[in-house]
């Protein structure tokens, strides 16, 4: 989990204490935010982070002072847009970041047919760079963003700017599969990833979160600095518990089961970190299958239930009429599955 | 003939200029723009079909209007008037908004999004979208949402949401952010209809050709007059979309001297003003790399003008370049001298002009006593001062309720 903090917010001493938290607590990097006056690709929450650090008389020097004391705990890389790093020169913002310890580089303005120069500058100067695909990025496109990815590939889960959404999006899932099965490179998945569920349920399918809104926001409603770092705090050991967890009740699959292979021989209705949902191949009704071999807890099984029973009623009409819950697993009996079974008069 | 693809748009950069700085999300699009654009524009239907509305519904061609009494009163070189201000819904910005309404709807796009400063843009694409019948939303910074109260209702008529945007210095650029955040999350369904030569390519380029209508029959209406070309041209920027328009017919007409007029403000030794090319330096926003107000971090300053719709802290690529090359002259006038050219075009023409457009009045008042009797200056008069009146008058305390 990569944790975005956003530099001389409410000023450098706090930003170093939450650093210092969220590594603490957890976050395996530091995504610095270099707060710019004009950061189009993010919405209201680190927009107002960053107008008030930039007040606050916040300077790119000065955050990357900050990131120097915090390098020897967690990899740290700062994320800015192009004109603060080509404003000081590629090549000189880059040895300035490398000087300070910063490892990795995030600059989201420069898709690939503008970084060459910058790209040049980060390897003479040791500075991994990440880069991006998005939901309309065609294949080509993630692979050759894939390839310039010395630190990651971060595939943005949403079409929009940062910032907290109410459910993690279909689309970073699909965008992180995608992604997955056209590189080796760790492919990070962020926006709209702002709650710990949420971050178990990405991270299920892509190597790993960024997670920004959430924090940022917690800094901007905190009274005082001390409140802000504990409120972060708790966040992001919270996030990590609920990784940790989904790394723990992982069972491993079984090579011989046809479920663990999980292979699209149909149409998949909807799929998500804990299941997928899918037309049986020999019974020809929607099927919601466990991601995990074995057998899950109860609460995993109610929510699955729950979700077969959402394309059910899309797809064959109301339970009870035209469709019941089948939870006898005749095949596979030991991989988790229930079916959506017709009722034979409907 | 239809020029080849990379002809017509060329490929984005304009010396160190231009570029597409955008996120990811956007490059696709981006792409799709460039075909979709050069592919409309080689379509001999498509061109008909703009043609046609640019006749029956804008009016053109717009009038080029000999300004005898404003020659006399400068004494010097002939003044003319290039009538941007006589198309419907009052600026030069209709040309571009129809033809890129066109396009939205050619690439299956039901919906358009625009930034505006004054409002003129955003009254242009809101009008475009009423005929079109497409849904509108307009970004438009506070404060000139505020001093243009009257194009936000112009606007809600014509069945546009305008969102004010609170952000930044809640002018011109920081409605560009906004509009840029909303095409970000909507590219699927939304056209965005950028109103000037600024963004990131192909955007430049497809406005500049949306524009250049203005300077091909500039070019016809001085020859039919004068029997030549103009000697100068002279045109005001925030942007420069009117101006990239009227340049582009005579960039490659080296004796046609080219004059854009930024706006001074308070005067270049203030701070307060949108002097990009006067007073940027190199950077990147919008994305697109050009001249550009900021300071010594990096961190883009807000511009100050009268006119909201020069109130912008960059400049389209391509003047940025020509600047750089020296085939255009940049200048910049004050707010003081706009007034003093709107009250000059007003007095002797009966013409009252866009406070933008009287920066543009106010250098060739400068520029004609310098030039012999028969040269010719063209003024691009790129909108009219109806909407800028009430400012004008509280500026010159002419409401009776001014203390």
């Amino acid at each position: 989990m990569i944790a975005y903090v956003t530099g001389g917010l409410p000023d450098m001493a706090t930003t170093e204490r939450i650093i210092e938290t969220v590594v603490g607590a957890g976050a395996d990097a530091v995504e610095l935010g270099v707060p710019f006056s004009d950061p189009i690709m993010d919405g209201p929450v680190i927009q107002a982070g960053s107008q008030v650090a930039l007040e606050a008389g916040t300077t790119p020097a000065a955050v990357l002072a900050c990131a120097g004391a915090a390098a020897a705990a967690a990899p740290i890389g700062f994320m800015t847009y192009a004109n603060l790093v080509a404003h000081a020169g590629w090549d000189r913002f880059a040895a300035e970041a490398a000087a300070s310890g910063v490892s990795a580089a995030i600059v989201p303005d420069l898709p690939l047919e503008e970084a060459g120069d910058w790209f040049a500058a980060c390897e003479r100067h040791g500075i991994e760079v990440v880069t991006f695909c998005a939901p309309t990025s065609p294949d080509d496109r993630i692979a050759a963003n894939a390839a310039a990815a010395s630190a990651f590939l971060y595939a943005v889960g949403v079409l929009g700017v940062t910032g907290e959404r109410a459910t993690v999006a279909q689309t970073a899932l699909d965008l992180a599969r995608r992604a997955k099965a056209l590189t080796d490179r760790p492919v990070l998945v962020g926006v709209g990833v702002g709650t710990a569920a949420q971050a178990a349920e990405v991270a299920a399918v892509a190597d790993g979160v960024v997670v920004g809104s959430a924090i940022v926001r917690r800094v901007l409603e905190a009274d005082t600095p001390d409140d802000a770092v504990a409120s972060v705090g708790r966040f992001v050991a919270e996030v990590r518990d609920a990784l940790d967890a989904v790394a723990v009740a992982q069972p491993p699959p079984d090579p011989h089961c046809d479920l663990c292979e999980a292979a699209r021989l149909s149409e998949w209705h909807h799929e998500d970190a804990l299941c997928w949902i899918a037309d049986c191949e020999i019974c020809a009704v929607p099927m919601v299958v466990w991601r995990h071999h074995g057998l899950p807890g109860p609460a995993d099984a109610a929510a699955m239930v729950e979700r077969l029973r959402r394309v059910a009623d899309a797809r064959l009409g109301p339970e009870g009429e035209a469709w019941y819950i089948d939870g006898n697993r005749r095949n596979i009996p030991d991989h988790w599955h229930v079916h959506a079974r017709r009722r034979f008069w409907s | 003939m239809t020029a080849a693809p990379r002809d017509l748009l060329g490929d984005g950069r304009y010396g160190e200029f231009g570029g597409k700085f955008v996120p990811e999300t956007l490059v696709p699009a981006l792409e799709e723009l460039e075909v979709a654009f050069v592919e409309a524009w080689a379509d001999p239907g498509f061109r008909s079909e703009l043609d046609a509305l640019l006749r029956d519904y804008v009016g053109r061609p717009s009038p080029l209007t000999e300004a005898r009494r404003l020659t006399q009163r400068l004494g010097g070189a002939r003044v003319l008037l290039k009538r941007e201000d006589l198309n419907h819904t009052g600026s030069h910005k209709i040309n571009n908004t129809l033809g890129q309404a066109l396009l939205a709807r050619r690439m299956g796009k039901s919906r358009v999004i625009a930034e505006t400063g004054a409002g003129q843009h955003g009254v242009a694409t809101a009008t475009a979208a009423a005929l079109f019948g497409l849904e509108c939303t307009v970004f438009m910074g506070e404060v000139d949402v505020e001093r243009q109260a009257l194009n936000v209702v112009r606007m809600q008529l014509l069945g546009a949401e305008v969102v004010p945007v609170s952000s930044g210095s809640r002018t011109l650029k920081d409605a560009t952010n906004e509009a840029l955040r909303d095409w970000v999350a909507s590219v699927g369904g939304t056209h965005y209809t950028i109103g000037s030569v600024v963004g990131p390519h192909p955007f430049p380029a497809i406005v500049r050709e949306l524009q250049r209508v203005i300077g091909t029959e500039t070019r016809e209406q001085c020859r039919a007059l004068t029997g030549r070309d103009p000697d100068a041209v002279v045109a005001c920027l925030g942007g420069g979309s009117n101006a990239m328009g009227i340049f582009a017919e005579f960039v490659g007409s080296e004796d046609v001297g080219l004059v854009g007029v930024e706006a001074a403000g308070g005067g270049l030794e203030s701070g307060r003003h949108g002097a990009a090319i006067a007073r940027g330096v190199p950077g990147i926003l919008h994305g697109t790399r050009t001249m550009l107000l900021q300071d010594e971090h990096g961190q883009v300053i807000e511009a100050h003008s009268i006119s909201a719709g020069m109130d912008y802290p960059g400049v389209g690529p391509e003047h940025a370049a020509l600047a750089a090359a020296g085939r255009a002259t940049y200048v910049s006038r004050s707010d003081d001298d706009a007034v003093a050219g709107f009250q000059l075009l007003t007095e002797t023409e009966g013409i009252i002009p866009a406070l933008e457009s009287a920066h543009a009045v106010a250098e060739a008042a400068r520029l004609a006593p310098e030039l012999p009797a028969d040269a010719t200056i063209v003024v691009c008069l790129s909108g009219r001062g109806d909407k800028d009146v009430d400012q004008v008058a509280r500026r010159l305390g002419l409401l009776g309720d001014q203390p």
